[in-house]
């Protein structure tokens, strides 16, 4: 289980200070694919990656399994229970697919056989046998988001953070993204945390959802719930039922 | 055609290449087996870097800065006491190469660092998620996605060593320097100053396409 509790996070600045996050209570359950939605600059990523550990929190807990993981700074432990995919993808250029994938691995000294072995199971997984030996730059958008997931997968986290892993991506692989996380997520029983501000993406694949505006949660529940009785303009904005 | 292998033989000019080959060949090691490491510390210990020291980073940025400052003939100068301490002499090729070596480490130091700084954040923040500790980072991920600039940076350390070490022919340092020096200075034979001239051109021609070669083949980006 995933909980913030009273997270906040402000970012400081000569002219005024960006209050990112401010005291944000989540409860992400296990097996859940847990969605936060909202604008740009509404804070979604920062919370994100003050769960990765790549921003520290001024105020709060992080706490993941019973552990609150916001205060360790020896960190490499908690990533083995966390994989994370970026919207950017994030790949080493200079490597194969091969190789990309099998990154993880070989900083957590995986014996050179079950690299071998887990990084075949992880391109059927995500349908890319082969692309092994081929490099970044001569694949297609959803095929580097491909490679991104297997990378996350790798070492068989329980926790996956998705940052806007779409938003670079057309409709139909999209789709397909999605259609691949959704299978990973049942076969594996991962739970997973999903930023995006798109209430399509959300509707399709998670089961709740926490929308964000300006660093604060607006409102949280089953996405079946949020959809059908908003309490928020924001939320009812971005189903489309309310006008700029 | 004739008269320019004539000349090239009667003033031993492959015997001039070569030391100048020599010279720039040894330097070019020692200044990346030195340069290369301070690049990486500097480039890590920078305020958004990997591991951020700020007193370390800005002393380092301040000596390289400093040395970098100061005109290849007058560095060469102020080390003979050194040159002279480490190598037993202060002129021919091996005694340049150590003014060469301390002359250029500052500038690879640079070239590795501005490398480093290329890379995009995204990926070394993707790493540090996927484990990766400062060292596995430095080896796994600078060092690989670096590979094609750090070559680049080779033909760029080992052209200005040559134009370093021609320099150092005026004080007896040996090499092609010494040969335009000596013929097409002090003798005013313009014709041996051409054919040293040609052979320079050639020689950083050659460097830039071999390693632009190498870099363009490697680079998979």
């Amino acid at each position: 289980m995933l909980q913030i509790i009273n997270v906040s996070k402000t970012f400081q600045s000569l002219d005024d200070d960006l209050h990112a996050l401010c005291s944000i209570y989540l409860n992400i359950e296990e097996e859940d694919i847990f969605g936060i939605i909202g604008l740009s600059g509404a804070g979604k990523s920062t919370l994100l990656r003050s769960i990765a550990g790549l921003e520290t929190i001024d105020q709060g807990q992080i706490v993941l399994d019973n552990l609150d993981i916001s205060q360790i700074k020896n960190r490499k432990q908690i990533y083995k229970n966390i994989g994370v995919v970026f919207q950017g993808y994030n790949l080493l250029m200079q490597r194969n697919v091969y190789h990309n994938i099998a990154f993880p691995m070989v900083v957590n000294h995986w014996k050179k056989e079950d690299i071998n072995r887990r990084v075949h199971e992880l391109l059927v997984m995500v349908g890319l046998t082969d692309k092994i030996y081929a490099y970044p730059q001569t694949l297609s958008g959803g095929q580097k988001q491909r490679v991104a997931i297997a990378r996350a997968l790798a070492i068989n986290p329980k926790y996956l953070l998705l940052d806007e892993v779409t938003s670079a991506l057309d409709p139909v692989t999209t789709k397909q993204i999605l259609s691949l996380l959704k299978s990973i997520h049942d076969q594996y029983h991962l739970t997973i945390v999903m930023i995006t501000h798109e209430m399509g993406l959300v509707s399709s694949i998670c089961n709740r959802v926490a929308v964000i505006n300006q660093g604060m949660i607006e409102e949280t529940g089953k996405t079946d719930d949020v959809m059908t009785h908003p309490t928020s303009d924001l939320t009812r904005l971005l189903l489309g039922k309310e006008k700029l | 055609m004739n008269e320019f292998f004539q000349i090239f033989r009667e003033v031993n000019m492959l015997k001039g290449l070569g030391e100048t080959i020599y010279m720039v060949g040894i330097s070019t090691i020692i200044s990346y087996a030195v340069g290369l490491p301070l690049g990486v510390i500097v480039a890590i210990t920078d305020q958004n870097g990997l591991t951020p020291r700020s007193l370390l980073h800005r002393l380092l940025g301040w000596i390289i800065n400093m040395t970098r400052s100061i005109p290849y003939i007058i560095l060469l100068v102020a080390l003979i006491p050194f040159t002279i301490f480490l190598v037993g002499t202060s002129v021919g090729p091996r005694a340049v190469a150590v003014s060469l070596s301390i002359g250029a480490i500052p500038f690879v130091g640079r070239v590795v660092e501005s490398s480093i700084k290329e890379i995009d954040r995204g990926v070394v923040e993707a790493a540090i998620c996927m484990g990766a500790s400062t060292w596995d980072i430095i080896w796994k991920v600078f060092l690989v996605e670096t590979i094609p600039s750090l070559i680049r940076g080779i033909s760029l350390t080992m052209i200005m060593l040559i134009g370093y070490s021609a320099m150092a022919g005026a004080v007896g340092g040996g090499g092609l320097g010494d040969i335009a020096i000596r013929y097409g200075f002090y003798r005013f034979e313009t014709d041996v100053m051409l054919v040293t001239l040609v052979v320079l051109i050639l020689l950083v021609q050659v460097i830039q396409l071999v390693f632009e070669g190498i870099a363009k083949k490697i680079n998979k980006k």
